[in-house]
């Protein structure tokens, strides 16, 4: 794997979104399956809105993500978050070269096992500080449970969903493990918040709508003013800041990947007005929202071509 | 083979897996099996994972036999009566893994589709090598694996690979599957019970429409095996159950209560009691207070008393 500076950078850049099924967002795109492949003559920088994790089988080939470039080999495979810019190309004189594609979308697929949205450490996908390269001999086993995965995908058996987000959660597990920089506790914290479980449910699901610190506390059947203090206590801030914190997060979310106004942005996640909004988010982030898009997002998005592509399952 | 006789010995063996995450295991040196071909055999409450360390020898599920031997993995079934014994003047050294999957899966799967899936694997065994069935080997392999090493997010990681293991298994034709069994008398009530805890059973009923037994003779019967009324064993697995939703905080307790298929909050307090010793709420406090409530513990053989139920 080695990176450089790239000195010219194409134009061209396109928004692959993958309409995936609520139920089970898992698309494979593979050279030998029905499903279509995309193979340009020129590779076109493009994005997507979903993790996509490639595989090299055979040929060697070039990785190119933002202004870095990574030499994969046979038997590498890479993670890319969702809305990275990147595309990958075949190098090296004829011979033969085969790469296959998984996209999934984490939070929608673990629902299951995670019905308050996954757990703040599984959110290194959600940084762009990627791509995360690994090769077959260093991480034998990822690779094994991906290979797994993706017979379970083509094969169609019955069950296979519920195979695929077995391993899809072991893998996030693994992931996450060798991913994250700092060492892990925190999977601690869930343990002492059980009593507070259903309303911070709600508030992961309802954080659009108006909340009241008496609705939330009968949920977990607790008076108000226990609620509070145990709420407190347990996360370490108070149940308004924490629901203004996660709308906040959402609404980053939306302002990163998405092309709704700044005004749809508040609304949708919660906030009473618009100026409600920008003195929150001020007050958080010390910078307004327009801006933190223009910062953040690593796409400029002038000029973009958008291809939808609805899956036939 | 020598008929079986179960009467007067531990034949069920009921494993009291943590409430909150309902896994532990065997590691370590201690489990060693010998050429004894004399024992009773057993059955499980949970499912049973075993891993072949060294040696070789047979073994007798139900009315099925075999033989295993160094590296391979069985896979048992809740409610399959089997033993095994090392081949002659050898021993051979096991690891286990317990674990219950109606507990386990009980928030994530749909009612509907566990119970589908469990039904399914109600009577499953299998012996599982290298060769013949890979995947499954490769699930296992990790499975263990993973909870000797225990780096942060195993129990997420082991929580994803057993929802695999039991889809793939259940879909696999090579495991042996059993329907006739010496036994089916007990595995019928006990799956009954398992399916309708959460209405009003009769043992009267029970014995009746499962057995085809008389009341009496069957509470005899099933006390003489199970070493547990049948009455014990009912509310034993309700507050099993109400117990994940109470360490969820998931209802208030008289709903919990009645939800798990007690008719009086006072007869669900007063078995609580009986069972675990405290009332429902010291017992969440304890565990919410319990940092390693999700910790998947490893039992070495001199602490195995604590784990058996009674």
């Amino acid at each position: 794997m080695q990176k450089k500076k790239q000195t010219d950078t194409p134009i061209a850049l396109e928004f692959r979104e993958y309409k995936l099924s609520d139920d089970f967002p898992v698309l494979v795109l593979s050279p030998h399956g029905s499903k279509p492949t995309f193979r340009e003559e020129t590779p076109k920088f493009h994005f997507h809105n979903c993790i996509e994790i490639g595989f090299c089988y055979e040929g060697e080939h070039l990785l190119t993500f933002d202004n870095q470039e990574y030499r994969l080999q046979a038997g590498d495979f890479f993670v890319l978050s969702p809305y990275s810019m990147h595309y990958v190309n075949h190098i090296g004189e004829q011979g033969s070269f085969c790469c296959e594609y998984l996209y999934l979308k984490p939070v929608e697929l673990l629902k299951d096992f995670y019905p308050l949205d996954i757990p703040a450490e599984m959110h290194w996908y959600r940084n762009s500080d990627c791509p995360f390269v690994f090769s077959k001999e260093a991480y034998p086993h990822i690779y094994k449970l991906l290979m797994l995965l993706l017979k379970e995908y083509h094969s169609r058996m019955e069950g296979y969903q519920l195979v695929i987000k077995g391993l899809a959660q072991s893998l996030m597990a693994e992931l996450t493990r060798e991913l994250s920089t700092q060492t892990a506790d925190s999977s601690d914290k869930f343990n002492n918040i059980s009593t507070l479980l259903p309303a911070l449910k709600l508030i992961h699901s309802d954080y659009g709508q108006i909340l009241r610190l008496s609705m939330l506390a009968e949920k977990c059947h607790l008076s108000a003013s226990a609620f509070h203090t145990l709420f407190l206590e347990q996360l370490g801030e108070s149940p308004g800041k924490y629901l203004t914190r996660i709308r906040l997060e959402k609404s980053c979310e939306l302002l990163y990947g998405t092309e709704l106004s700044v005004l749809d942005i508040a609304i949708e996640t919660g906030f009473s007005s618009l100026s409600n909004f920008y003195r929150c988010f001020h007050d958080s982030y010390q910078i307004s929202p327009k801006k933190w898009r223009d910062t953040y997002r690593s796409i400029q998005k002038r000029d973009v071509s958008h291809s939808l592509f609805h899956p036939a399952n | 083979m020598q008929k079986l006789n179960a009467s007067n010995e531990n034949f069920y063996r009921h494993y009291n897996l943590p409430l909150v995450f309902p896994c532990i295991t065997f590691f370590g040196e201690h489990w060693v099996l010998d050429d004894n071909t004399d024992r009773i055999p057993h059955f499980h409450n949970c499912i049973e994972l075993g891993y072949c360390k060294c040696g070789s020898g047979n073994f007798l599920a139900e009315n099925q036999s075999g033989t295993f031997h160094q590296g391979q993995y069985s896979f048992i079934s809740g409610n399959i009566t089997h033993k095994f014994y090392a081949a002659p003047g050898t021993n051979s050294q096991w690891e286990y893994v317990y674990f219950d999957p109606y507990l386990l899966f009980r928030n994530v799967l749909p009612q509907e589709e566990l119970d589908k899936l469990l039904q399914r694997l109600m009577h499953y065994f299998g012996m599982i090598d290298a060769k013949e069935l890979p995947d499954l080997y490769f699930l296992m392999e990790r499975i263990f694996d993973i909870l000797h090493q225990k780096k942060p997010y195993y129990q997420d990681s082991i929580k994803g690979l057993f929802l695999s293991l039991l889809m793939l298994a259940s879909r696999n034709p090579s495991l042996y599957h059993f329907t006739e069994s010496e036994f089916q008398w007990l595995y019928t009530a006990i799956s009954y019970i398992h399916g309708n805890y959460n209405h009003k059973l009769s043992i009267a009923e029970i014995a009746d429409c499962c057995c085809n037994l008389s009341e009496s003779h069957f509470r005899k019967k099933f006390t003489q095996t199970m070493l547990i009324s049948p009455l014990d064993y009912i509310n034993h697995l309700r507050i099993r159950i109400a117990c994940q939703a109470i360490y969820y905080n998931e209802k208030p307790i008289n709903e919990i209560a009645s939800d798990v298929g007690f008719t009086t909050l006072s007869s669900f307090n007063r078995n609580f009691q009986a069972l675990l010793h405290c009332s429902p709420s010291e017992w969440r406090k304890q565990q919410s207070a319990n940092k390693d409530a999700l910790e998947i513990v490893s039992v070495e053989a001199h602490e195995v008393q604590d784990i058996f139920l009674r």
